[in-house]
């Protein structure tokens, strides 16, 4: 498509934000610029086509990422004094040949996406033509979950090796001084009680919807896990411990049955993770359903890994039992 | 003027326009108003009718009801959530000791 008014504002307007959130002094500040600029670039996406990464970038890359940065702040200590003048002159040098890098990369990114023109349909004619016997009706869904499903199961691990660093690495303290002052405020009870179904059911219905129209696996895996950390924030609610068996399986869930599904493929027709023509269906949705489990329960543990809310006790029982 | 192909084109727009007004007015006042009491004040307000104005706008622009039904039930739950994180910033920034602007 042709770049209009509109595209060129939104570029523009994203590089003033890149400059804004690595020139402002205070951290607080450039933790809610990256925040908007998380979704502008959502804007971007939907510009160029791709609805599904619009949906991902809004909810992980924009809201949960940004909640990260926030609880990750509040555990700092207070920020140092600004250095002098002879010692970040010095921390500039060290800057440039990052400086160089990017110019680099980003000219032969130019270069390469200049001549690009409308009629260019990219990859869409390739997947189109394997679309039928994929199973499902939306492209991306397809790519995704079958055509290049391998893929997704490597990114599955890497999102178990962030949990496994966040148990490792959890001696944060418990956030003790803003939601203290929320133990007992009834309206957020009423607020997370009143919106977590709501959640839930969107991403029932983004799951669902992922065969036919944007949405899936990690859309709906995203939207759970921001119902998870409502449920954390909620006053009298629960708390995660590390030890629960229930809470750990539930991270290895989507992976173990990627893989069984993957060794079906291949007792059935010696290639790991094929899937035939009548099955596709089916095992799809079942990889959806367990991966969106999954990554709710990933990134919601990433949320209480950086804020203080991941305890050490040994208690098998403290899980909460909601839709997933 | 180009693009405007109907009735429809024209109440979207003008609709549109007055939400533009509100959040101009919104972000008007969090950039000028004293503390933070008086800018929770504008936005929420501004914000929401503001949202409210473009939803109508765009409601005049489909013509499947159940996109309709989905675009008036967002609006229902920003007014929810954004009354909901305003009186908890309010109360948060009450605790934290935060006195309102007194005219000096």
């Amino acid at each position: 498509m042709t770049a209009g008014v509109y595209d060129y504002l939104l570029a523009g307007l994203l590089i003033c934000l890149g400059v804004l959130i690595l020139k402002a002094k205070d951290l607080l500040v450039s933790i809610i610029l990256f925040i908007i600029f998380g979704m502008f670039v959502a804007l971007a996406w939907v510009q160029l086509n791709a609805p599904d990464i619009a949906l991902v970038e809004v909810v992980v890359g924009s809201a949960l990422t940004g909640a990260l940065f926030l609880g990750s702040l509040a555990q700092m200590e207070s920020t140092s004094p600004q250095k002098p003048f002879q010692e970040r002159l010095v921390g500039y040098a060290y800057k440039i040949p990052f400086v160089l890098l990017a110019v680099v990369v980003g000219s032969f990114f130019l270069t390469v996406m200049l001549p690009i023109t409308n009629d260019s349909n990219g990859l869409r004619d390739l997947v189109d033509a394997v679309l039928g016997q994929s199973g499902v009706k939306n492209s991306v869904t397809a790519v995704v979950l079958n055509i290049r499903g391998y893929d997704t199961l490597l990114e599955i691990g890497v999102l178990l090796i962030t949990v496994i660093a966040i148990f490792a690495l959890n001696s944060v303290q418990p956030m003790k001084n803003v939601l203290d002052h929320q133990k007992t405020s009834r309206v957020l009870i009423i607020f997370v009680d009143l919106l977590a179904p709501i959640m839930v059911l969107v991403g029932a219905y983004l799951l669902w919807i992922g065969a036919y129209a944007p949405g899936g696996a990690f859309q709906a895996g995203a939207m759970l896990a921001g119902v998870g950390i409502l449920m954390l924030i909620r006053p009298v609610s629960l708390t995660l411990t590390q030890k629960s068996r229930r809470l750990r399986f539930s991270y290895i869930l989507g992976l173990l049955t990627f893989i069984l599904i993957g060794f079906l493929g291949m007792v059935q027709s010696r290639n790991f993770l094929a899937m035939s023509y009548e099955q596709a269906k089916l095992l799809i949705f079942v990889i959806e359903i367990t991966t969106t489990v999954s990554i709710g329960m990933i990134l919601m543990t990433l949320f209480a890994g950086c804020t203080g809310f991941l305890s050490d006790e040994h208690n098998n029982g403290t899980m909460k039992g909601d839709a997933s | 003027m180009k693009g405007v192909k109907s009735v429809a084109d024209i109440i979207t727009t003008i609709f549109l326009s007055a939400g533009l007004i509100f959040f101009i007015g919104g972000v008007l006042g969090l950039i000028r108003f004293p503390d933070i009491y008086t800018r929770l004040h504008a936005l929420t307000k501004a914000d929401n009718i503001g949202l409210g104005f473009i939803i109508a706008g765009l409601l005049f622009q489909t013509y499947n009801p159940a996109a309709a039904v989905k675009m008036a039930f967002i609006w229902l739950l920003i007014v929810f959530s954004s009354a909901t994180i305003c009186y908890l910033i309010g109360h948060a920034a009450r605790t934290m000791g935060i006195k309102p602007w007194r005219k000096p």
